[in-house]
């Protein structure tokens, strides 16, 4: 019978799951300041949209809107693909999506307003997912990326849609708003009335947005 | 040997079928997680145990050789179709600081086909008169040996390959451990003799470390191989564990695990040096860590029995540690890999931002990790050209370590590759030899 010298695995054992430990540590405080740093920014767009919102019944408006709103939505676009690949690694908190949520039902408030004062033409989707750890929604990781494209397409082509998307299982405005639109399964788009349910590829939604454009 | 080559190709075939399945029900996320958990924890566990036993058996694993003079040794060279590096492996042992009538050199052709491998031999054979040859049918390295050690008159054996170069005094400090009768065999300091390209420098980080590790092996008394290219043996224990197995893919490894398990110690150098040239392409590298590889498996399965918590260290080091490994070190690279992959498509959407989002827990372990290998590796080296009088790693050289940590890891994918093909289609029941 030979010895197994099993001190130095003891320690050694101890010394990896210290490191590793730490590294968890480091990790999660690393990810409550990406949330942090997330919600600061999104404090900071939402007051620029309070702006706008305070000054709806104002004659200045337009011109503000005109001005301002762009610049949000390329801001609010970044944010959202932050938010979308945090929530992909389970790193994203409820409370800063439903900020997200709520920061993006005002602004298609406001883009209908702007609509309605302002007239200018503006198109939007509105977009159902959800993210579960115990039984993901495969299609809606791929549909994300398909409206990822979808936006950056069209935008090549000088036309702008806006994407709002809704965790349409999160209790919150996503859920409220799943209830409102009956959505039942994921991913669903919701565009100019239409609900397209199931993956729907970029070329396909393109297709769907110019031909209703042209008509 | 018709049973393990069954149990080689169920094994590789279970791999595949593994990987299969994986992507057939997509769960290559979750697996990929569980996987890299676990190898991050067996590659680092493994490379704690070494950096603590350093720290702990300090003066025993960096201590210097001594010297002895009174045993006969017969070099062994087995040799097949080599050329000018023969003169230099020759030129080297004759010049070498011990007794000249206290050594013999018995060179064993193994039926080289090269008319400049018999000019040599006839040449040098006339030129030193303790030179023997030996003619024989090729039959690989192994047979060669076996033919030169029944022929020998020494009481210590010494082998060499024919491309190596012996340091003057390594032969006397390979001596002198065999004072301790109990030991068999003693393994010599193999360098790399032409750091000359980052592929052959990796290759020369590598056998410095390895070194450092086989003397760390030798406090835990598992030393599981003795390498071809430099290693020393009692020639009665040798006889007595019945020679070099001829069917084996590496030889020097199997004849390391026979004598152990008949309870002799094995001993390991630092300063006993010997350099030799190693592939200096990727074909050549890949073929020739298939075969360790390959021939490492069909050793284990040979010497199953050391799968046994009663042969101590040598059982997890010999055996366990050795098989296991690999695997980390493949799922470790390939989740990095994968990791890339994920991020890379998430890059055209966020840009640069996506290389500070994806620091996640396991990213800074991983980091802590290698931050905290990568001076050990060095501080490795430095003992390493410390013994061999050289200067020590300069800050120029990181990039070949990092080089050698990063892209040479990387060559495990495709040595891995090719040893499942090679095992899953080569015809018949026979032991495939070089």
């Amino acid at each position: 019978m030979r010895p197994i010298d099993t001190l130095s695995f003891y320690m050694a054992t101890v010394i990896v799951f210290l490191v590793f430990i730490a590294g968890l540590m480091i990790g999660w405080v690393h990810t409550k300041m990406l949330n942090d740093d997330t919600t600061e920014r999104l404090n900071d767009l939402s007051s620029k949209l309070g702006l706008l919102q305070a000054l709806a019944n104002n004659e200045e408006f337009c011109s503000l809107f005109n001005y301002l709103f762009p610049k949000l939505e390329e801001s609010s676009w970044k944010l959202g693909q932050r938010i979308e690949y945090l929530e992909n690694q389970n790193r994203v908190n409820d409370a800063l999506k439903n900020l997200y949520f709520e920061y993006q039902y005002r602004d298609y408030l406001i883009l209908k307003t702007g609509v309605e004062k302002c007239n200018i033409s503006a198109d939007y989707i509105i977009y159902f997912y959800y993210n579960n750890i115990s039984s993901p929604c495969e299609q809606c990781y791929y549909q994300g990326f398909e409206l990822s494209e979808v936006r950056s397409r069209l935008k090549a082509k000088n036309k702008v849609i806006r994407i709002y998307s809704f965790d349409g299982k999160l209790d919150g405005l996503g859920k409220y708003l799943a209830n409102i639109y009956n959505i039942t399964e994921y991913p669903t788009i919701i565009y100019k009335n239409k609900k397209l349910i199931g993956l729907i590829k970029a070329d396909v939604m393109i297709n769907i947005i110019e031909n209703e454009l042209q008509n | 040997m018709k049973n393990e080559k069954i149990y080689v190709r169920l094994f590789l075939f279970a791999i595949v079928l593994a990987i299969v399945l994986i992507i057939l029900f997509n769960i290559a996320k979750p697996v990929r997680y569980v996987l890299a958990v676990i190898s991050f924890f067996i590659v680092f566990i493994l490379s704690f145990v070494f950096i603590y036993k350093l720290i702990s058996a300090q003066d025993t694993v960096l201590r210097d050789s001594k010297k002895s003079y009174d045993k006969y040794i017969s070099f062994v060279i087995p040799v097949y179709n080599e050329g000018d590096d023969l003169r230099l492996c020759l030129d080297s042992i004759e010049n070498i600081e011990y007794p000249k009538d206290k050594y013999e050199i018995i060179v064993v052709d193994d039926g080289s086909n090269n008319p400049i491998t018999a000019q040599i031999l006839e040449e040098y054979s006339k030129k030193y008169s303790n030179i023997k040859i030996i003619r024989k049918d090729n039959g690989g390295a192994a047979s060669a040996r076996n033919l030169g050690i029944i022929n020998s008159n020494g009481e210590i054996i010494i082998t060499i390959d024919s491309d190596s170069i012996i340091d003057k005094d390594a032969p006397a400090k390979l001596v002198s451990y065999f004072d301790d009768p109990q030991v068999a065999a003693v393994t010599g300091s193999v360098r790399v003799l032409n750091p000359d390209r980052p592929l052959t420098k990796w290759q020369s980080i590598e056998y410095d470390i390895i070194l450092v590790y086989r003397r760390i092996l030798e406090v835990f008394d598992s030393i599981y191989v003795t390498p071809g290219g430099l290693s020393a043996f009692r020639k009665e224990a040798i006889m007595k564990v019945g020679l070099f197995d001829t069917n084996s893919l590496t030889e020097d490894q199997e004849i390391a695990l026979k004598l152990q398990k008949a309870g002799y110690k094995i001993m390991a150098t630092l300063d006993a040096f010997a350099y030799t040239r190693v592939p200096d392409s990727l074909n050549k590298l890949v073929k020739q860590r298939v075969r360790w590889i390959r021939g490492g498996i069909w050793n284990r399965l040979k010497h199953r029995d050391l799968l046994n918590p009663k042969w101590g260290n040598l059982f997890i080091f010999g055996y366990v540690t050795d098989l296991i490994f690999f695997i980390p070190f493949i799922t470790f690279f390939l989740t990095i890999f994968l990791f890339i992959i994920d991020n890379y498509i998430w890059f055209f959407r966020l840009g640069p931002e996506v290389m500070f989002l994806s620091i996640d827990h396991f990213l800074i372990s991983t980091l802590v990790f290698w931050i905290i290998l990568l001076p050990w590796q060095i501080f490795m080296i430095n003992v390493l050209r410390e013994k061999a009088n050289e200067q020590k790693v300069k800050i120029k050289e990181i990039f070949d370590f990092i080089g050698f940590m990063i892209i040479f890891g990387w060559a495990w994918f495709l040595v891995w590759a090719f040893v499942i093909y090679k095992e899953l289609t080569v015809q018949g029941n026979r032991w495939e030899t070089r």
